[in-house]
């Protein structure tokens, strides 16, 4: 079971950098969020400052979001997926290797960008450590949901918007304890530590529900 | 009794329409769907394309 | 032969229905035509709200009942995916207009009552965010059923959704609740609780079952015509020949 979930995850990594353009796409689109939003608030330094964790937040939501829309894509179009589903290894576990690989390829690299590009936003230097902890923890969960959101719209023409529709609602607890992680000490009580647990709590509350729940909505659709 | 000069009553009136208007509209929209779905079945089964009792066969052979 | 298993059970629960439906109907009228009465000509105004209070008796019911009519879709989902019965999925489908509905009505009253009483329409705290992500959970289940053609499919993929959604919900409320505390430490409510007086409670209660009958008797007239729309489904298939 282990070697199948390493040889997805080598079979998939090596096609996410084969084929490049995944990567830099999701990172190019969080710059362009990133750079929207003083020109649609006005360049008031201090409250940029002061929106920029939450921005942020929101930036990599949608980045993670978008680029999960075609996650399991490929393999239901060319059949891979009936081969893997057909397969000794369950169907959990492939799910749960895909989602690992959609977070390498785009959760970590944006969570590593994404406070650098607060630098744009004004972020507080202080927030910049706090702020990538938060974030590479809760894309771990951002990109489990979004797997989930992948496999349920897989056969649908037109699955991106339901998608959004479907997962956005998921990501509100991921993007409340995440802000409240990196800003918690502008607020009354500091209570970031406690935050950052949730956050790690959500994360496993979606490492036991995404790979059960994506696997039974794929199965659903190959039969 | 409800007084109708009281401050903010509009709010009252506001909220029990808006009520009285989606439960409507929810029970008028069930109601047509009823009535759609039944007529169709009728004519299926005036046609013999759907069986009346369950234990025949499923759908008749139809030419 | 499988589809005599299918339909065996929804044969019994179409007699069940047609047997109760008119006297769940009749019970529906009774309760709302006692719960306004109470409500709008018995019971006294709050001392602090005045007349504003009587939103109540449509707010608290509509919001109860749309967190009842996605409790009742998770299980009755919980039940699809476990046992693989039709029904349950037929179930689930028909509650989540209905819930659709309430769950706006309790945002809509909500805002209406807010207005007056707050000052206005809208608070993010934890009580009307984790609604309003209740009422984006009802939407993205119907798109669901919307966007996959076949039903049998549809119904697998809803019943995951519905069970996800359920497992969301208090998550919402606990997050949200977390974010407020912080954000506004004094609570701006005083709403309801326990200490609530007898005179406005009972109308509450009343129309808090008048809601429930009426998701009842709606539930069971649109369960009616889902197992229908089914059967003409099946029938136009086996017309062109899809299935034999």
């Amino acid at each position: 079971m282990t070697s199948a979930f390493m040889s997805i995850l080598k079979r998939d990594l090596t096609l996410a950098f084969r084929q490049g353009g995944g990567i830099g796409t999701a990172i190019g689109f969080f710059l362009t969020v990133v750079v929207l939003l003083p020109l649609g608030l006005g360049p008031d330094q201090n409250l940029l400052s002061r929106i920029a964790p939450g921005a942020l937040w929101i930036a990599l939501l949608l980045s993670v979001l978008l680029s999960a829309d075609k996650l399991w894509q490929a393999d239901y179009d060319d059949g891979s997926l009936e081969v893997m589903a057909l397969s000794d290894t369950p169907l959990e576990v492939t799910a749960l290797a895909k989602a690992s690989v959609h977070w390498l390829t785009s959760g970590l690299p944006l969570a590593i960008a994404a406070p650098l590009l607060g630098f744009l936003l004004n972020l507080d230097t202080a927030l910049v450590l706090p702020l990538m902890t938060a974030m590479v923890t809760g894309s771990l969960a951002l990109s489990l949901l979004a797997s989930l959101g992948a496999a349920i719209t897989v056969g649908l023409r037109q699955g991106g918007l339901l998608v959004s529709l479907l997962i956005l609602p998921l990501y509100v607890p991921v993007m409340i304890f995440g802000v409240l992680s990196t800003s918690g000490f502008q607020t009354s009580i500091d209570n970031s530590g406690t935050s950052l647990l949730i956050l790690a709590a959500i994360v496993l509350v979606a490492l036991v529900v995404s790979p059960f729940a994506s696997a039974a909505a794929l199965r659903s659709y190959l039969r | 009794m409800i007084d109708f000069s009281a401050d903010h009553i509009g709010f009252v009136v506001a909220s029990y329409a808006i009520t009285l208007a989606v439960l409507g509209g929810l029970l008028a929209w069930e109601f047509a769907r009823a009535r759609a779905v039944h007529r169709r079945l009728d004519a299926l089964e005036r046609d013999g394309l759907v069986r009346r009792k369950p234990g025949e066969p499923a759908v008749r052979e139809t030419t | 032969m499988s589809s005599i298993e299918r339909f065996a059970n929804p044969t019994r629960f179409l007699k069940l229905q047609a047997a109760v439906q008119p006297w769940v109907w009749a019970i529906t009228i009774a309760l709302f035509a006692i719960g306004l009465y109470l409500g709008l000509v018995r019971s006294p105004t709050d001392y602090q709200q005045g007349e504003t209070v009587r939103i109540m008796y449509v707010h608290v019911p509509a919001a109860w009942s749309a967190l009842m009519v996605y409790s009742v879709m998770a299980l009755a989902s919980i039940v699809a995916i476990v046992f693989r019965h039709p029904l349950a999925d037929v179930a689930a489908r028909a509650a989540a207009p209905i819930g659709a509905c309430f769950c706006f009505l309790s945002l809509a009253t909500g805002s209406l009552w807010g207005k007056p009483m707050w000052g206005t329409w809208w608070v993010w705290d934890a009580r009307l965010t984790s609604m309003f992500v209740l009422f984006l959970l009802y939407l993205g289940y119907m798109a669901v059923w919307q966007a996959i053609d076949d039903p049998r499919r549809a119904a697998r993929v809803a019943a995951i959704v519905a069970i996800v959604g359920f497992i969301n919900v208090p998550i919402v409320k606990f997050s949200v609740d977390w974010w407020y505390s912080l954000h506004q430490p004094a609570s701006v409510f005083r709403m309801g609780g326990p200490t609530i007086h007898k005179d406005l409670l009972m109308p509450l209660l009343v129309m808090g079952l008048a809601y429930t009958f009426l998701f009842l008797a709606l539930h069971l007239k649109s369960m009616r015509t889902e197992i229908g729309a089914r059967r003409i489904r099946q029938a136009e298939l086996a017309q062109t020949g899809a299935i034999r």
